[in-house]
């Protein structure tokens, strides 16, 4: 008989994890949840959002939503809509609805959530895109939010003086809710399902051409913002706030950008980032995920994390950073592991144990 | 001499009217915070109140220093009428 099972780790200090301790948990600790059919687990820096098979949302730590606080255990969000799919950022969140509409919430102070005038957003509110395009995906940079449409498109809204700073990359400016956005020309053309994933970071976003050709725009202080064209397909492309990884069709994990703590898990740390992608020691990968300044993998049955580590985040029993992927010790029995998460300054996995 | 976590802008910082201070997110999860106090007397590490990380401040020094002293002018001009009310 299999069981499964959530173990997290890490910062807690808004009880992210779904913890009660409102403090850093230093090793993998089982988190308590009534929840069947886990589809999906997504981190922000403060939340952790869960969701369910039946499409319901489900929250640990601190939440802008009104009135209720989910601080603590995970709860279910009672919001009269169905989702079929979720992304957090540092203190924002965005909710695909199953009749395809993108709903957000959370902090708007830098109009990140594409309205003007709400320094927080506390009801979920659909994002109402120019020239009333259909989104297709969101992801979250520390205040600036990037929105691919289905006319393939690219939007980005928040802070955008970092995209501006950058000389490699030309805007449209765009007035629509009485904010400006700005909608990326790309310097190719770009036809139906090319852009195949899209990722932002700190303050940089970057976006992936038929699986081969990864663009990047905004800041690129450390390296974060490299444009590169691979041999192989991408199959999952992630971001830091100030580096970035994507994993190959043949299972090999390469990372990028900024690596004074060990973020690109090389043996070493440089204060100036790497704009070459680093081959990661571990193969084959089968899953990662990249916290602010550290990383998580699945290799097989087995889960390494490396990185920044003062709160923990890596799981081992130590703080100091870790330069290399390193071997977690969880728990034996372990059957499968189902998803492994990184949110800003913490872990979490979802795994199967086989039970006596 | 500080190892800084990267250096940001004042604009980029968030500002907090009821407690006079800027706050910027921390990797951890909780934010870097320095008051306009300490940006008057020219200090410039924002620092975590969770983590050992700090960040530097980069900000027109002019710009606070002007401020502090048009504080300084009203108090003093205050202390000045209250002075000619007690006369």
């Amino acid at each position: 008989m299999t069981t499964r099972r959530l173990y997290a780790w890490g910062a807690n200090s808004y009880s992210q994890l779904g913890l009660d301790k409102k403090s850093e948990y230093e090793l993998p600790t089982e988190v308590k949840i009534n929840i069947q059919d886990i589809k999906k687990i997504c981190g922000g820096a403060r939340h952790t959002i869960i969701l369910d098979g039946r499409g319901d949302l489900h929250i640990a730590g601190k939440s802008d939503l009104s009135p209720t606080e989910y601080e603590g255990m995970f709860k279910k969000l009672e919001l009269n809509k169905k989702f079929k799919d979720v992304v957090c950022g540092f203190d924002m969140t965005a909710a695909f609805t199953d009749d395809n509409k993108l709903m957000v919430w959370g902090n708007n102070k830098n109009n990140q959530l594409g309205y003007p005038n709400m320094s927080v957003i506390k009801e979920p509110i659909e994002l109402s895109l120019p020239d009333n395009e259909t989104a297709i995906n969101v992801k979250f940079g520390l205040k600036h939010t990037a929105i691919l449409t289905k006319s393939h498109h690219i939007f980005i809204v928040g802070l955008l003086k970092h995209f501006k700073n950058d000389k490699n990359a030309s805007y449209k400016e765009v007035d629509h809710n009485s904010i400006e956005w700005l909608q990326l020309i790309p310097n190719i053309v770009i036809t139906q399902n090319d852009i195949t994933h899209i990722v932002c970071g700190q303050n940089h976003i970057s976006f992936v051409i038929d699986r081969h050709v990864i663009y990047a725009h905004g800041d690129n202080k450390f390296g974060q913002c490299s444009q590169t064209e691979t041999s192989e397909k991408i199959m999952k492309f992630e971001s830091g706030w100030t580096h970035n990884g994507y994993l190959t069709e043949s299972n090999s994990l390469f990372l990028y950008g900024r690596n004074n703590y060990g973020q690109l898990g090389t043996r070493s740390k440089v204060l100036n980032g790497i704009t070459t992608p680093q081959k990661c020691s571990i193969y084959p990968v089968n899953d990662f995920s990249l916290g602010a300044e550290h990383g998580i993998l699945k290799s097989g049955r087995d889960i390494y994390t490396w990185g920044w580590n003062e709160h923990r985040n890596c799981g081992h029993d130590t703080d100091d950073d870790i330069i290399e992927p390193k071997l977690l010790q969880l728990c034996s029995h372990i059957s499968e592991i189902v998803f492994v998460i990184a949110g800003a300054g913490f872990c979490m996995v979802l795994l199967e144990t086989c039970d006596k | 001499m500080s190892v800084f976590h990267d250096e940001i802008e004042i604009e980029d910082f968030e500002y907090c009217e009821e407690e006079d201070l800027y706050t910027y997110p921390c990797p951890c999860g909780d934010e870097f915070i320095i008051t306009r106090e300490e940006l008057m007397d020219g200090l410039e590490e924002a620092t975590c109140p969770s983590c050992s990380l700090k960040v530097k401040v980069i900000y027109n020094k002019d710009d606070f220093k002007k401020e502090h002293f048009e504080i300084e002018e009203k108090l003093g001009s205050l202390t000045l009428k209250e002075t000619t009310i007690c006369n």
